[in-house]
């Protein structure tokens, strides 16, 4: 199968993706290189990407059917080690020598991203991500905050699919507003009931929904948002240094969540426009979504793994903007012990003005 | 952090027991057992107003107790035999305490009759109910009768110390814990919530394209109303408020015997 790695055309020695100087950069050299010079080169590396598959069929007869489908495998350009990765890998790291390497076969056709959002924070900004989601938290266990070491950081651009859409909007509300007064013997409640409408327009651009089903939706949900005006045409030339996945869940598998998020969001805008009653309640909606177009990108996700007790930890950090989430896990000794605390000394205070009160 | 947190805790706790504990202070020094009609020797006189002071300190207000033979007489001509007003006026113009209790006997009335009287202001017209001033006057309705008047004025003494005295129900100490534990788990969920901040996107707010909201067509209707009406509870509290022809405020039963 097709695997590229990007040479230095001074040392020979792999080159990788430098987020902090946006360039690639060889480790061995420290020779750097414009992404647009690769651009050309980017053209060249597909025409090596048609290489035949025959290899691959013979190599070990062992494989179950099941197993060829899930697995790929490779060999390294730069030591000939085996390089076995599953089906979606797009981008890793040879077990062996350590280079950045890219499957190009992953990335071609249908496949090819048409944006990237390349890593502006590097692994040490992840790092001290962690350090920084895990301050001012209560009641996190203290072993896990004082013994903590991370089990794993990677780099990886996930794929994406972005939606863009028009949403034409009728909306039917039913609102109430209330009058009160009194005079000398009863109060009075005047309730007034409205029917309330409203039709109008949005638009959306570039509603992100996960394309992998090996990161979790809301893990991949919660570091949002992106900022897409930082995105650039595909290269692949940035994915050199990091691991990537190419999509195993198609744009019509996932415009089910992206409308999801398209009609709260209109229902939201609209409910905005609704003002000056006391309750506003929806009675009947129309969403209709046009000029919808679909394009395929990669994001990049600082994936970061701990465990503790035996359980795995994951966290994540948007390689563009730096927003960190994990859950953490709970110290239940404190979380009761303090609980008590309060309670004893709540209710000592509560009894205290209710005896308070009576002298009042 | 830890240390901080306590800190403030056993600060609130000292406070709130400071702000409890009644005050041993500004009561008044007049003479608490005023016997005009003489139904007590003095020694019981003594007993007795030994007993107010110390009642008095205790409940931070004044407890007096005036016994008077003969309303009838032309001085009080100005109450025109409203023995309640007589009782108010009394402790107001002798610069008791703001907050106190006052029990008259007197033992002719416009009537003729005898008539125990109470008297409260400030403070002691809440914490001293119009029913338990009743029920005071049932226990010692007996004494009064036979004219045992030391004997009623000690049990008035005790009983009123004792209703003064802030109580609670036996159900307050499981509702106060109730309501602690209920506050301290808000407390403990909000902290825990901090620990978790994986969760989806509601919507897609985030996206929407600047300035692409429009609304096209806006109405609001009106349908009907409808009007309810909720009879207004009365502001009094049960108990027997008045003003006196003084203008102060008091509260108090009083009771032909």
């Amino acid at each position: 199968m097709a695997l590229h790695e990007y040479k230095c055309p001074c040392c020979g020695g792999a080159i990788a993706f430098d987020s902090t100087i946006q360039k690639m950069k060889c480790p061995y050299c420290d020779t750097e290189f414009e992404m647009e010079s690769l651009r050309g080169y980017d053209e060249d590396l597909k025409q090596e990407g048609t290489d035949n598959l025959d290899w691959h069929t013979d190599a070990q007869s062992q494989w179950t059917e099941h197993e060829e489908d899930a697995l790929r495998s490779y060999i390294c350009h730069s030591c000939g080690g085996e390089i076995v990765t599953d089906a979606n890998t797009a981008a890793t790291e040879c077990p062996y020598c350590g280079n950045p390497v890219v499957m190009m076969h992953q990335l071609k056709g249908s496949l090819k991203p048409d944006y990237v959002i390349p890593f502006k924070l590097d692994k040490r900004a992840a790092v001290e991500g962690l350090k920084k989601h895990l301050k001012g938290k209560f009641l996190l266990p203290k072993v896990f905050k004082d013994d903590n070491h991370i089990d794993e950081v990677k780099g990886i651009y996930v794929p994406f699919w972005l939606f863009d859409a028009d949403a034409d909007a009728d909306i039917r509300y039913r609102a109430t507003r209330v009058r009160a007064w009194s005079d000398s013997r009863y109060n009075y409640t005047e309730t007034s009931f409205f029917s309330v409408y409203r039709a109008g327009g949005i638009g959306f651009d570039h509603v992100p929904v996960d394309g992998s089903s090996r990161m979790p939706d809301d893990l991949m949900e919660s570091i949002e948002p992106y900022d897409f005006s930082q995105a650039v045409d595909f290269q692949t030339a940035y994915l050199a240094g990091y691991l990537a996945d190419r999509y195993d869940v198609d744009a019509d598998q996932s415009a089910e969540r992206a409308n999801v998020r398209v009609k709260s969001s209109t229902e939201d805008a609209f409910r905005q426009t609704v003002q000056g009653y006391a309750t506003v309640t929806p009675e009947a909606t129309s969403i209709r979504l046009f000029n919808g177009r679909t394009k395929y990108a990669l994001y990049p996700v600082w994936m970061l793994n701990t465990t503790y007790k035996g359980e795995k930890f994951t966290f994540a950090m948007n390689g563009q903007t730096g927003k960190f989430v994990g859950n953490l896990p709970t110290d239940w000794g404190k979380f009761w012990g303090v609980g008590m605390l309060i309670t004893a000394i709540s209710s000592a205070l509560i009894y205290g003005g209710m005896w308070l009160w009576q002298l009042l | 952090m830890k240390k901080r947190f306590f800190a403030i805790m056993i600060a609130a706790v000292l406070i709130v027991m400071c702000a409890v504990t009644p005050a041993y202070a500004a009561v008044s020094d007049k003479p608490r057992v005023v016997d005009k009609a003489d139904l007590l020797t003095d020694e019981e006189e003594a007993i007795l107003t030994a007993k107010l002071n110390e009642y008095s300190q205790q409940q931070n207000c004044d407890i007096v107790f005036l016994t008077e033979p003969d309303m009838e007489h032309e001085d009080y001509s100005f109450y025109e035999g409203n023995v309640a007003d007589f009782a108010d006026m009394y402790y107001e113009s002798n610069s008791y305490d703001a907050d106190g209790v006052l029990v008259l006997i007197l033992l002719k009335d416009s009537s003729g009759g005898r008539m125990i009287q109470f008297s409260c202001s400030g403070k002691c017209m809440k914490r001293l109910s119009d029913d338990e001033q009743n029920n005071i006057i049932d226990d010692i309705y007996f004494s009064l009768k036979s004219e045992d008047y030391y004997s009623a004025y000690n049990t008035m003494a005790y009983e009123i110390n004792d209703k003064l005295t802030p109580k609670l129900s036996w159900y307050m100490l499981p509702l106060a814990v109730g309501i602690g534990f209920v506050l301290a788990m808000i407390i403990m969920l909000v902290m825990r919530s901090k620990l978790k901040s994986v969760a989806m996107q509601k919507g897609a707010a985030d996206y929407v394209r600047p300035g692409s909201m429009r609304v096209t067509a806006s109405r609001d209707t009106f349908l009907y109303s409808n009007v309810t009406r909720t009879r207004r509870e009365s502001s009094s509290s049960g108990g027997s408020g008045r003003t006196s022809s003084g203008g102060g405020s008091h509260s108090g039963v009083g009771r032909s015997f």
